[in-house]
């Protein structure tokens, strides 16, 4: 049984940061991996060993938004059915909240910051340890 | 020679006689057998004046041949029975051979004459013709035999006028009944008055539209009957003064019926002369013209408000006509005053093809185009617009309309309207900039406070002070982010609300010189190079605190952006194209990939490196200091060969 695995792909260090120690503080054997830009997780994509059980991306990342990273998704790790992907953001435009919802690879908006009991939610998904 | 007593009888019988005359041609035979006894004589005869012939005609002719009545009646003018028919006066010749004055006459005569006796036809007052009697006896007639011819002669004279009088009235009775007959079954009303003007006799016609009844009209004056004090005091004179000389009229005037109602009435009067000349009644014929006259009155208040539309309508007006069909041409006819200039137009070919045009399709859908055309009136061109509404198949009416203040405003307007599509797509894209604006706004802003509220909650989960110091420090360096992102903000927010600026010429290598002054610990610690490519009194017309910051946060990027391989090279390029300053900046930088980021190289808060120097205010702000001096700006650039930033700025 492999360790639950959670991707972060954000460009802020801080809230990196903020989303580890919360996951550590709310959830127990979780790995996490960070990715500061959408190319660096897509590259990871494209390695295709290793499954995240959940994915928390950001859309307002510089260069290549969030955006970008849901076409390859959809073509890869959507299919395997496995994971949930979250798009997480400070951002309150409707558009945003809206373009998230009727994706269909995105498991759900969730506005920034991210609470506990988000993580108590996505607990249900991530297998036993 | 019979006596008194005898001459009475034959007086009496004289009188029975001629009592039971009833025509002219009774008394004729009458008077030649009451002559033939009273008179033994060769001659006699009886003669009347003929005014139709303006001479005595000889009735009765006693002892006459045929050829001596034709004789003496033509001659009876110039012989005896003229004289006494015009002097009025009996002429006795007792002894015409002894009495030279009569003895040169009747020399045809076949016997001589010794005795004449002619006497003169009265009746009132008036000799209307002469009875005569001549004899070959001397003094034939005794003083008896005069009386009693003389009295034969005043009986038959008065038999004679009331016979011509009863035929007369006869003659006019008929005429009467014949002339009722026509005046009952008449539309016309019919009025008969008395020669005074009282009513004697009116029509059905006249009681049907009047409403009086015959008996209740007879005696009464048509005038004091019908017209009422608002009658046409002219009509009303006519009538009186026809009535007053016995004549014919013709007038107009308003009447008004039994209850009241006014009628518009045609009268026409006409005397009715008796057998002598008199004028014995009036015939009045009267039609109520009451329709006619309303409708005369509809006429001409259509045609008042007609010319009065006519002169209100600001158009010029004609008549047009389709002439022929394969000629296409139309007949102009003016209503109302056309220039000659203008007429001189419509008759050109050009025109005429144009109006016939119009013509035929206003004939054959009614909803013809207007045509304009443009002609120099005092010497300046004037617009019109010409419009042809059909009133008969083939004809119409063409109005003719000045139009040149609506087309000036028209073309005023639509350079206002150009200005206002302007203005709306500058307004349009000021709200997506402000849209886009409060979006990033509460996205950074929330982003750092979101942060901020996560840090406290993870703070607050620390069970040791140690653990919570880490967090804390976080914290700070999260609250000084927020701090820097709200400064920024600020900045941008001034900019786009105080767009105030001045145009004045900069002498662009002085602007340069400060700006190297500014930037010169960068450019010595990168050992950059900042080539100034222009003219040294080259001079740019902008707000020099605005030139200032373009230039500077343009050469800063070039700087900051700088290649890792190479040492950086900012060159600055001025040039004048056509009516604007190009200020071009040049580097040898790291570049941009355009096609990734060219639609959002200058937004707000659009950051293109991932090392945090950017804070995507930069490229905002020069862009918005540009747009405000009614300038441009453009990027192009190559990945790791360096950028141009072009600056086009209008002299004025």
């Amino acid at each position: 049984m492999t360790t639950p695995l959670i991707w972060i792909i954000d460009d802020d260090p801080i809230y990196r940061m903020i989303v580890c120690a919360m996951i550590n503080q709310c959830l127990s054997g979780i790995e996490t991996e960070e990715f500061e830009t959408v190319e660096a997780a897509v590259e990871r994509l494209a390695q295709n060993r290793i499954t995240p059980n959940v994915v928390l991306l950001d859309i307002n990342i510089p260069a290549a938004g969030g955006w970008f990273f849901l076409p390859p998704y959809e073509s890869s790790l959507c299919l395997t059915g496995s994971t949930q992907l979250y798009i997480c953001s400070s951002s309150i435009n409707p558009l945003d909240i809206k373009r998230a919802k009727d994706h269909p690879c995105v498991a759900d908006f969730i506005e920034k910051p991210l609470s506990d009991s988000f993580f108590q939610a996505i607990k249900q998904h991530l297998p036993k340890s | 020679m019979a006596n008194a007593h005898e001459e009475l009888i034959k007086c009496t019988e004289y009188l029975e006689r001629f009592n039971s005359l009833r025509s002219i041609g009774e008394w004729v035979l009458t008077v030649e057998k009451s002559l033939e006894e009273l008179l033994d004589v060769e001659y006699s005869g009886l003669y009347l004046y003929s005014e139709e012939r303006a001479s005595l005609e000889l009735l009765v002719a006693l002892g006459f041949t045929e050829s001596e009545r034709l004789e003496a009646e033509r001659t009876a003018m110039q012989r005896h029975p003229g004289k006494v028919f015009s002097t009025g006066e009996e002429l006795y010749v007792p002894d015409v051979l002894n009495d030279l004055e009569y003895q040169t006459t009747d020399s045809d005569r076949s016997f001589q004459v010794r005795t004449r006796l002619y006497h003169p036809i009265r009746v009132d007052g008036k000799t209307v013709g002469v009875f005569g009697a001549v004899s070959s006896k001397v003094d034939a007639f005794s003083i008896m035999e005069r009386e009693s011819f003389r009295f034969l002669v005043h009986l038959s004279a008065t038999i004679y006028l009331r016979i011509r009088t009863e035929e007369a009235n006869k003659e006019l009775n008929r005429i009467k009944s014949r002339l009722s007959f026509i005046a009952t079954h008449t539309h016309n009303m019919v009025i008969m008055t008395n020669r005074v003007g009282q009513i004697e006799w009116v029509n059905q016609s006249f009681e049907s539209v009047t409403g009086y009844a015959l008996h209740e009209v007879i005696g009464r004056r048509p005038g004091e009957l019908l017209q009422r004090a608002d009658a046409d005091p002219t009509a009303r004179s006519i009538m009186n003064k026809a009535i007053r000389n016995k004549e014919a009229c013709h007038a107009q005037l308003i009447n008004y019926r039994k209850n009241g109602e006014p009628y518009h009435a045609d009268i026409q009067i006409y005397p009715i002369a008796e057998a002598g000349g008199e004028v014995s009644h009036f015939i009045s014929l009267q039609r109520d013209i009451t329709s006619e006259v309303l409708a005369r009155d509809e006429i001409e208040s259509s045609r008042n408000q007609l010319s009065a539309v006519i002169s209100a309508l600001p158009d010029q007006l004609l008549h047009v006509e389709l002439v022929d069909l394969n000629d296409q041409s139309v007949v102009l006819q003016p209503l109302t005053i056309v220039s000659d200039r203008m007429l001189e137009f419509l008759n050109s070919e050009t025109a005429q093809y144009r109006l016939y045009k119009a013509m035929f399709q206003s004939v054959q859908k009614s909803d013809a185009e207007p045509i304009e055309f443009e002609l120099e009136c005092l010497s300046t061109q004037c617009h019109f617009e010409a419009r042809i509404s059909p009133t008969h198949e083939r004809k119409g009416i063409l109005l003719i309309r000045n139009i040149t203040t609506r087309k000036k405003l028209e073309a005023e307007r639509n350079e206002h309207m150009i200005e206002l599509e302007q203005a709306l797509v500058d307004v349009k894209s000021r709200n997506d900039r402000l849209h886009n604006f409060s979006n990033v706004l509460s996205h950074n802003i929330r982003s750092h406070t979101s942060n901020i509220s996560a840090l406290i909650k993870l703070i607050c989960m620390q069970s040791s002070f140690d653990d919570a110091r880490r967090f804390l420090e976080v914290l700070e360096r999260s609250s000084h982010h927020l701090d820097e992102t709200i400064r920024s903000l600020n900045k941008t927010i001034s900019l786009s609300l105080d767009p105030k600026f001045t145009k004045e010429p900069v002498v662009l290598s002085v602007l340069m010189k400060k700006i190297i002054d500014t930037l010169v610990v960068d450019i010595d610690q990168l050992n950059a190079t900042i080539i100034c490519d222009f003219n040294p009194e080259e001079t740019i017309y902008a707000d020099p605190v605005l030139l200032e910051s373009i230039l500077l946060n343009l050469i800063t990027n070039s700087l900051k952006y700088h290649s890792a391989e190479r040492s950086p090279e900012v060159t600055i390029r001025a040039q004048v194209m056509g009516e604007n300053n190009v200020l071009k900046v040049i580097d040898n930088g790291m570049g941009i990939d355009m096609d990734v980021h060219g639609a959002d190289l200058f937004g707000l808060f659009k950051t293109f490196n991932r090392d945090g120097r950017g804070r995507g205010i930069g490229l905002y702000l020069t862009k918005s200091q540009v747009e405000s001096m009614g300038g441009r700006i453009q990027a192009e650039s190559t990945v790791g060969e360096g950028s141009v930033f072009t600056v086009n700025l209008p002299k004025s």
